[in-house]
């Protein structure tokens, strides 16, 4: 089990952990409390935070799931057929870089100020790279996996599904990677927007009274959250390429 | 021997010059400030060289947010803030090393002597603070001037504010909130409140003014603050600066439609909305005391949203 | 495949889709993008039409055209774009350095990628929105700032990408390179970085968007000048179409900057299409 640990990792942390305490010590300002006043703070209010990201976290779930439903299979399909790309990619190129600051206050006319327009806004943004990479990857796709198929004479909508993919899992995972973290992301930056509650709106409130320990024990939270998501992510990744790393480890032996 | 003259005259007048203050470089101070009409008279003192005849060199700096504006003088960036005065005691209240040392806007209990209100829309039914019992209410920010002021009166009114509904948006979407029934009532400020009243959709109706429910102590609400221990080493810089500033003041005491045309100006809003809505400002004086903070570092405490024990006299920093 | 990659062909593109040839009528390149816009102005217009919201809050096609006609003829809105985009391009540039950069380092010693590896996962999630205020305590208002900002909001997405990419360098690709006699630098730097560049653009392509978005956010939480500040401005002045028109102009900035990105992609990774198109479907 030791040997599992990322030993490297947990050790490049601790040493920038450890700097930020002894920078923050050297500093001594209000505006620039160290790690320990910071954690502090964490356990003390532990029960508060606990509440508040799990909230966060159910949104960007939320947010993040429908997009995974709608965006892969559209992304296969713009991908695979692309006259219809030509005339999509322009209006996502067009809708991609606009900034959630810019949607929320739409979202908040159609849909208020509660979960379904932050929601709505998790989901806006969470589409993207999924859309994207799975566009990407099935262009990507070895042509001659795709001529295979036809060969043995299977159906357009079959090469999708049994032949692109599969293949373009791997990119279609680094896709899903980003896509979490920027559901993450984005659930807390609506919230600091429409701050209702979560862990957004508990930034916020810190940052206004300026109680600076607070505010970073939040981030710290957010941070400890989006690792605990990644690891998650991580293995749902490994079991599903499973195949595709192991023929990699094979070939390069 | 005729030229000689004036050439002497010249030289005189070149080296008397020379000596005088201003003559060499200038003190640079920075002013960060939030974008509302209370930094008009800042910017007009600059534009005017008012603050040039001091020895001053002033740059405006004009910034989105409160918090940002303290970070911006606590770091160093600029050296006088201008925001709310509730986000200065926040800061202070969290050993922040700001001081207070002028006053732009007062609230005070004569007639029209208010900033802030809370309104309702004519189709929410709403006609006074005791029929918030149980609604949904609009504030663009929560633990600061606008919670404060529903608790005041919802509190003189015997209603509940916990049990009230809340909902945060910044205030250009509070109208929208207000049409669409996403909020029953909200606390808003200039040009907000006027916009809202002119409105044939919402028409609003005031149910309060002012943000404490007691105003007979005047009371700051928009301030100019120093980091201490820059302010403490300038202050003869200060005294400079309220003198610049005092010229664009008396300027507009003269003229208020001047002042009414550079807000129009400025903000390109509706001149219908900037001849109807408050734009008094505080002309006369801008040095501030303990007593005119006192009553809302009072009314913060007794409401619990700030626990510290801050001492108004911690706050100020006395010019002159 | 389809073979029109830009060039200008004449409007009849001989398209081969599934091996036979398609002798409909298609649109030439250029034409394309104008017709999903038109589609996505007439939404917008039935959208306000149905009056579900009221035109002052959502105003309509030609309330916001005519306000973004006339913030063309604006100087004042020329030098926020170019503040704006010059902010975002240098962090942008700033970002794929150094996120490449170190993926690179972390593909030769992979110590260095575990050790970066926790990092670069929890600043992913992490808003550059809630870094502003101590960042101005530490950088002050300025340059310094924005460049932060950017960079903190696209570096990880890039490294992370990088990452991804070289990992994922085919084994035939990498024996074929220890037959030349490669060592491990020259292996990465011919071999595994080209054919991972395709992987990285598209990282860079989700990156230039969130370029985009942290400086509009910076500006608006600390700004002082720029496309931000000015959307803040007319918000607060509730001049709504000018704040729409303002939106537009970020989405075609994005556009502008997506279509940079890929340009650059086909010259840096370009082989790579023609690769696929060559083996052709």
């Amino acid at each position: 089990m030791l040997q599992r640990l990322n030993w490297p990792g947990l050790l490049f942390m601790a040493a920038l952990l450890l700097a930020w305490e002894l920078s923050a010590r050297a500093v001594a300002s209000p505006s620039y409390p160290g790690f320990a006043t910071v954690l502090q703070s964490l356990v003390g209010d532990a029960p508060v935070f606990f509440e508040q990201i799990g909230i966060t976290l159910a949104r960007a779930a939320a947010g993040f799931g429908l997009a995974l439903v709608t965006m892969l299979p559209l992304g296969i399909f713009i991908g695979r057929t692309p006259k219809v790309g030509q005339y999509l990619e322009p209006a996502i190129d067009l809708l991609r870089p606009l900034p959630p600051l810019a949607i929320v206050p739409v979202a908040m006319l159609f849909a208020g100020t509660g979960s379904a327009a932050k929601i709505s806004v998790i989901y806006y943004s969470a589409c993207f790279p999924l859309l994207l990479n799975a566009i990407d990857a099935t262009r990507a796709t070895h042509p001659l996996l795709v001529n295979v198929g036809r060969s043995i004479g299977l159906s357009r909508l079959e090469i999708m599904r049994s032949i692109d993919l599969p293949a373009a899992l791997p990119q279609i995972m680094s896709g899903v990677r980003l896509s979490v973290a920027l559901s993450l992301l984005i659930s807390v930056s609506a919230e600091m927007l429409l701050s209702t509650d979560g862990i957004g709106n508990y930034l916020m409130r810190a940052q206004e009274q300026f109680r600076i320990a607070a505010g970073l024990a939040g981030i710290t939270v957010v941070a400890l959250a989006s690792l605990a998501v990644n690891t998650v992510v991580r293995r749902v990744e490994q079991r599903l390429l499973a195949w595709h790393h192991a023929r990699q480890g094979l070939a390069s032996n | 021997m005729k030229l000689m003259l004036p050439i002497r005259a010249l030289l005189a007048a070149a080296c008397l010059g020379l000596l005088s203050p201003g003559a060499f470089a200038q003190t640079a101070v920075k002013v960060a400030g939030l974008r509302t009409i209370a930094l008009l008279p800042v910017q007009h003192a600059a534009r005017q060289g008012y603050f040039k005849r001091e020895g001053l060199d002033v740059e405006i700096i004009a910034v989105g947010a409160g918090p940002a504006v303290i970070s911006a003088v606590t770091s160093g960036s600029a050296q006088i803030g201008y925001t709310a005065s509730v986000p200065v005691l926040f800061a202070r209240a969290q050993n922040q090393p700001v001081r207070i040392f002028d006053a732009f806007t007062y609230e005070t209990n004569q007639a029209d002597g208010q900033w802030t209100w809370l309104v309702a829309s004519e189709k929410s039914g709403i006609k006074s603070v005791k029929d918030l019992a149980g609604r949904t209410l609009a504030m663009n920010a929560t633990g600061a001037v606008c919670e404060l002021q529903f608790r005041e009166h919802m509190a003189k009114a015997g209603v509940s504010f916990d049990a009230a509904k809340k909902i945060v948006v910044p205030f250009p979407q509070m109208q929208a909130a207000l049409q669409l029934g996403n909020a029953d009532a909200a606390c808003v400020v200039e040009p907000f409140r006027t916009n809202m009243k002119v409105s044939p959709e919402i028409r609003a109706r005031t149910l309060a003014s002012g943000v404490l429910a007691d105003q007979s102590q005047r009371y700051t609400l928009d301030v100019l603050f120093v980091r201490e221990d820059w302010g403490r080493a300038n202050l003869d810089t200060l005294r400079r600066f309220n003198r610049g500033l005092m010229s664009a003041l008396d300027d507009f005491n003269r003229d208020k439609a001047a002042f009414r045309k550079m807000i129009t100006d400025e903000f390109k809003l509706n001149p219908t909305v900037v001849s109807l809505m408050k734009s008094d400002l505080e002309f006369t004086a801008l040095q501030t005391s303990a007593q005119e903070i006192k009553p809302l570092l009072d009314g913060l405490q007794r409401h619990g949203l700030l626990k510290a024990a801050l001492k108004p006299e911690d706050v100020i920093l006395k010019v002159q | 495949m389809n073979v029109t990659l830009g060039t200008r062909r004449d409007a009849r593109a001989v398209a081969t889709v599934g091996g036979h040839e398609s002798r409909r009528f298609a649109l030439p390149a250029w034409a394309r993008p104008l017709v999903t816009l038109l589609g996505l102005l007439l939404l917008w217009q039935a959208v306000v039409l149905t009056g579900r919201i009221p035109q002052e809050y959502l105003p309509g096609v030609p309330a916001i055209a005519a306000a973004f006609v006339a913030q063309l003829g604006a100087r004042e809105f020329w030098a926020g774009e170019a503040l704006t985009m010059s902010r975002a391009i240098g962090g942008l540039l700033l970002a794929t350095l150094s996120g490449v950069g170190f993926a690179l380092l972390g593909a030769r010693h992979r110590v260095v990628q575990r050790a970066l590896a926790p990092l670069s996962q929890i600043m992913l999630s992490l808003p550059p929105a809630a870094l502003v205020p101590l960042s101005i305590f530490a950088l002050g208002l300025g340059a310094a700032l924005y460049t932060f900002i950017i960079w903190f909001a696209c570096v990880w997405t890039i490294y992370a990408s990088a990452v991804s990419a070289l990992e994922a360098s085919e084994p035939v690709q990498r024996h074929a390179a220890r037959s030349f006699g490669y060592g491990a630098w020259e292996c990465l730097w011919r071999v595994r970085l080209p054919a991972a560049w395709p992987e990285i653009f598209t990282g860079i392509r989700i990156a230039a968007a969130g370029s985009l978005m942290a400086a509009v956010a910076a500006e608006m939480l600390a700004g002082t000048d720029g496309l931000g500040f000015m959307l803040y401005d007319t918000a607060f002045s509730l001049r709504i179409p000018e704040m729409f028109a303002l939106l537009a102009v970020m989405g075609l900035n994005g556009v502008a900057l997506n279509g940079v990105v890929v340009r650059l992609r086909r010259r840096v990774a370009g082989w790579h299409d023609e690769l696929a198109k060559m083996a052709g479907a």
